[in-house]
């Protein structure tokens, strides 16, 4: 060996031993056996290294040298062999590091975890395998408790009612291999229950076994947490509940106080519950009810002035819920502490305000006694909901007294509406009844609920009225004006019976004035309708009797009258024949002008009778009374007895009326006949007076209607027995008579008060047993202006006679009675009128029609056979209008004057005609 | 040649074959490192022992102590940084 290499080997061997030295000194964290097996290697190495210096300077043997040679190679093997044992078990011991470290770094994620993770054995004693260092927090056991030589088992800290019923479902789910999650109570060594959530599942382990690994939750907070909610759900519907049986309360605002303040005290589980309610002037609050629980009793009769706790009220003022846990000590409610809170000792009250539309009206008031409530906001919450209801509670109450009072004023109406004699029917704007009254339910012979609603027109009226009813309702409506107050139509009842009613209507109109509907008050007229036309019928009958009456006593007056007049006639004839046979001429002459004037009164008397027998056709004309007193007058004088004297007492220039004189005479006659049968003294008189009077406010005796005006006046006066008042009440109601059956119908009077009110007139009757008698007829005067009813078509014939006016007049006499032809003829022949007679019309109508020129003037009866006299005019008139024609007629009942004149008669004369008027007649139509 | 020195070589190599397949715990755990290069550098050593018998004595004998010290230094070297990583 060179000495180079024996100082290398000398380095080696310092440098090794040092190693070695350092090796011994330092702290490794190595194992004792890697650290073993380092020395070794390390020592091999230093002991190679020292062995090799033996070599130098060649101090060995051969045999030495070879032996030493082996030895070093045994030695550098050994050194191999040491460093690979060293390598593997370095390795095997920080790998053992690492694996520990990691179990920690589990460990500790484990007992970061929120629930106790655990393993177990999968049998039925789930002994603890592992458990994570958190089971302490959990049970406050140690978790070196659970990992000794003696294992623990889980269901030794179970609940035992909990193991019994869960360990059956527990083995089920390892069996079966399915995951399960179970909640039970385990109990720590204080012995409080602590809920957990087990959920867990099998696992095999290394050595083949079935284990549990699981984690335990607490879930006792979860648990709480839940049974609060349930406990609160439980208040919920208890809430609920009270305030379904306030909503569906339906009794008295009493009761339902009553009720509230109880449900309210039991459902919040408080001593006393009370409902308030302001005053009108808001200057203190009463008590409707307040409910305690300790006496079971209710009390009202309390009450609080604002002004003794103005803060509490102003508190309540803000609209919210004032929750005082400690009412003496709370700044809202400390106010009540010295007078309320403190005596009765109520500690917590809670105080709700009830609002009616937006304002504050009283206060639900919840107090607690002797001990301190905290309110929860669900209590709160109830209470709001109490105020709500016990709002709306008082708001229906009030709601209620209106509908009550508004029924009662209903009612009252409807009775009102009920006792009147008249329909009241009410409807709306599509014509449907709103209301009606039991009247009109009588009338028409159905129920109220029968007719409200329909529709009116269209159920209760008969179709031929319809239309005409729904434009009158709908013109109404149309123009607020046109409404007619009166109407009158049929009505169906429910029998089918038609009802005539006359309404009176008014606009029925909201609190804007607009139309809402129509209110019609309806008088059933159809009895009096029937009544009046049979009242009519009967006057009508009555004034035909009284006329046959009054004929019949005309007849024995005016026959003794014509029987003189024939008498004196005849003998004055004979007289004159007598004369003529002697040629007396001056005597047949005086004889002649006698007959001639006893037939002038006779036709005189013959006129008013056909005047007193036309019937009862209104034709009015204008009249002067003066006149129809003087032309009846001898006709009077002849019905009444020779002992009575009559006294005409007539006003000069008495106006005319427009009347019908015939019917004015039937008047006079009929009240002259009355005082005739209260005429029975010797000195007997009747006046017959007219005269002109102004009448103001008078009452019409017949009529009752008050009257006035300027009236043409006819009075009738006797001086007879007068009339007592029981009889004059009903004088002019038919068939009314003093005198004995069969002796007089009754009719007069009535005739009278018909014919009177038929020209607008009124009667006034003063009379007393034993004074004088006045019926005085008031008629109103023709204002009128009186014109000739002069045609123009008879001016017309004038002007043109006028124009070709030659020769002598010819006249067509047309009259179907020959002597009366024959009279005229020769009459108009002896006064220088040519005349062509004519007995028939149709004749004469043909003659006519040859030469309608050929006559100046027609002069014709009216009845006559085939054609009519004004039938006859008619065609005259179609084939010349300018001629003039007179009609001459003896009976009026088949033509009147007016009708004549309107058909083109240029002048109508009554039969008898008198020659010299028929002369007059002519010259004046045919005259220049 | 001696057998035996053939024998520690390949006893040497088998052992650097052995640690270069767990050379994923040598490199997991790089304490190792420097032991390992010693370890190699103490192969080559017994590799320049085998060849001074045949090639050239005088070299591979000098380079047989060389890499020899060599190893032991950088064994002393990783005890000393063992014992500094220890210490602080």
């Amino acid at each position: 060996m060179s000495s180079t290499s024996a100082l290398l080997n000398l380095l080696s061997a310092a440098l090794l031993i040092y190693s070695l030295i350092r090796l011994h000194r330092a702290k490794l964290e190595w194992d004792a056996y890697t650290r073993l097996m380092l020395n070794w290697f390390l020592g091999t190495l230093a002991v190679i290294s020292s062995a090799n210096l033996l070599y130098w300077p060649s101090l060995l043997s051969t045999s030495t040298a070879s032996t030493l040679d082996l030895i070093l190679d045994i030695l550098q093997l050994l050194a191999a062999v040491f460093f690979l044992i060293f390598l593997h078990a370095f390795g095997q011991s920080r790998w053992h590091a690492a694996v520990n470290s990691k179990q920690k770094d589990y460990q500790s994620m484990l007992n970061k975890l929120p629930g106790v993770s655990y393993r177990s054995t999968g049998d039925e004693q789930a002994l603890l395998l592992e458990v994570s260092d958190n089971v302490e927090s959990l049970l406050g056991v140690p978790a070196a408790n659970f990992r000794g030589k003696h294992r623990v088992s889980l269901l030794e800290y179970m609940h035992p009612e909990d193991r019994e019923s869960m360990l059956p479902a527990y083995l089920d789910c390892i069996a079966d291999n399915r995951p399960f999650t179970f909640e039970y109570r385990l109990i720590n060594p204080e012995g409080e229950e602590i809920w957990v959530i087990d959920r867990g599942h099998r696992v095999n382990s290394s050595e083949g076994k079935h284990v549990v690994e699981g984690i335990l939750l607490n879930a006792s907070r979860l648990v709480s947490a839940e049974q609060e909610l349930s406990q609160q759900e439980e208040h919920m519907r208890m809430q609920q509940k009270a305030l379904l049986r306030l909503c569906e309360f339906s009794g008295s605002l009493e009761q339902a106080m009553q009720l509230v303040t109880r449900i309210m005290a039991e459902t919040l589980d408080i001593s006393r519950a009370s409902v308030w309610l302001y005053t009108q002037d808001r200057t203190q609050i009463d008590c409707l009810d307040l409910y305690s629980r300790e006496s079971d009793s209710h009390q009202h009769d309390l009450s609080l002035t604002l002004t003794d706790y103005p803060g509490y009220f102003g508190f309540m003022e803000f609209g919210d819920v004032i929750a005082a846990d400690h009412a003496q000590e709370d700044e809202r409610t400390a106010e009540l502490r010295d007078s309320y809170l403190a005596p009765l000792d109520i500690q917590s009250m809670m105080d709700t305000p009830l609002k009616i539309d937006g304002e504050v009206r009283g206060i639900v008031c919840a107090e607690n006694q002797h001990e301190v409530k905290k309110w929860s906001i669900d209590e709160q919450n109830f209470a709001r909901s109490v105020a709500n209801v016990v709002s709306l509670m008082l708001e229906i109450s009030v709601n209620r007294q209106i509908e009550e009072d508004l029924r009662k004023e209903r009612d009252r109406a409807q009775s009102y509406l009920d006792t009147v004699n008249v329909m009241i029917v009410s409807l709306n704007n599509e014509g449907r009844v709103l209301l009606v009254n039991d009247r009109a339910c009588d009338l028409m012979g159905y129920t109220i609920d029968e007719i409200i609603g329909k529709h009116w027109v269209s159920s209760f009226v008969p179709e031929e009225e319809r239309t005409e009813l729904l434009k009158v309702v709908s013109d109404a409506y149309k123009d607020t004006g046109s409404l007619r107050s009166s109407y009158e139509n049929h009505v169906l009842t429910k029998s089918g019976e038609k009802l005539l009613i006359r309404w009176s209507n008014a606009y029925q109109t909201n609190d804007e004035g607009k139309i809402i509907g129509l209110l019609a008050a309806g008088e059933d007229i159809t009895e009096f309708r029937r009544q009046r036309e049979e009242k009519d019928r009967l006057q009508d009958e009555m004034q035909r009797v009284q006329k046959m009456r009054s004929i019949v006593q005309l007849t024995g007056g005016i026959a003794h009258d014509f029987n003189n007049m024939l008498t004196s006639i005849m003998g004055y004839a004979d007289l004159a024949q007598i004369s003529m046979k002697r040629n007396a001429e001056i005597e047949s002459d005086r004889y002649l002008g006698a007959i001639r004037a006893t037939s002038k009164k006779a036709g005189n008397l013959v006129s008013q009778l056909l005047d007193y027998s036309r019937e009862n056709v209104l034709v009015k004309t204008p009249i002067n009374l003066n006149d129809v007193v003087r032309e009846s007058h001898r006709m009077l004088e002849a019905m009444m007895s020779s002992s009575v004297q009559m006294i005409d007492e007539l006003e000069e220039d008495l106006p005319d009326i427009s009347a019908n004189q015939a019917q004015i005479q039937q008047v006079l006659v009929h009240l002259c006949q009355n005082a005739k049968e209260a005429l029975h003294d010797k000195n007997a008189t009747l006046w017959i007076k007219t005269s002109v009077k102004q009448i103001i406010g008078a009452s019409c005796t017949s009529c009752f209607q008050k009257t006035n005006g300027r009236f043409v006046c006819l009075e009738v006066i006797d001086n007879g027995v007068g009339i007592s008042s029981a009889v004059s009440a009903h004088m002019f109601d038919p068939f009314t008579t003093t005198k004995e059956v069969g002796e007089g119908t009754g009719l007069g009077l009535s005739a009278v008060h018909g014919i009177v009110h038929m020209h607008e007139g009124h009667i006034l009757v003063q009379s007393e047993p034993g004074q004088l008698t006045r019926f005085s007829v008031l008629l109103p005067i023709n204002t009128a202006t009186e014109t000739a009813h002069e045609p123009i078509e008879t001016t017309e014939i004038i002007d043109k006679k006028k124009a070709r006016r030659e020769g002598p007049v010819r006249a067509l006499l047309v009259d179907d009675d020959e002597s009366v032809t024959r009279l005229l003829s020769s009459f108009l022949q002896r006064n220088g009128i040519e005349s062509e007679v004519m007995n028939n019309s149709l004749e004469a109508l043909s003659n006519f029609e040859k030469d309608s020129t050929a006559f100046d003037i027609v002069i014709t009866d009216h009845t006559m056979p085939n054609m009519t006299g004004l039938e006859l005019v008619e065609k005259i008139r179609s084939r010349r209008k300018d001629i003039p024609v007179v009609l001459c007629s003896g009976y009026n009942e088949m033509v009147n004057e007016d009708e004549a004149r309107a058909l083109g008669v240029s002048r109508f004369l009554n039969k008898p005609v008198r020659l010299e008027t028929l002369a007059s007649v002519i010259s004046e139509l045919t005259s220049a | 040649m001696e057998e035996r020195e053939l024998l520690t070589f390949l006893l040497s190599v088998t052992v650097l074959l052995v640690a270069l397949i767990q050379r994923r715990t040598l490199n997991l755990f790089s304490a190792l490192r420097l032991p390992f290069i010693a370890f190699c550098l103490m192969t080559l050593s017994s590799l320049a022992n085998l060849l001074d018998n045949t090639i050239s004595f005088q070299f591979f004998s000098v380079a047989e102590h060389v890499l020899y010290t060599l190893s032991a230094a950088v064994i002393a070297y990783w005890i000393y940084r063992q014992e500094d990583s220890a210490s602080s």
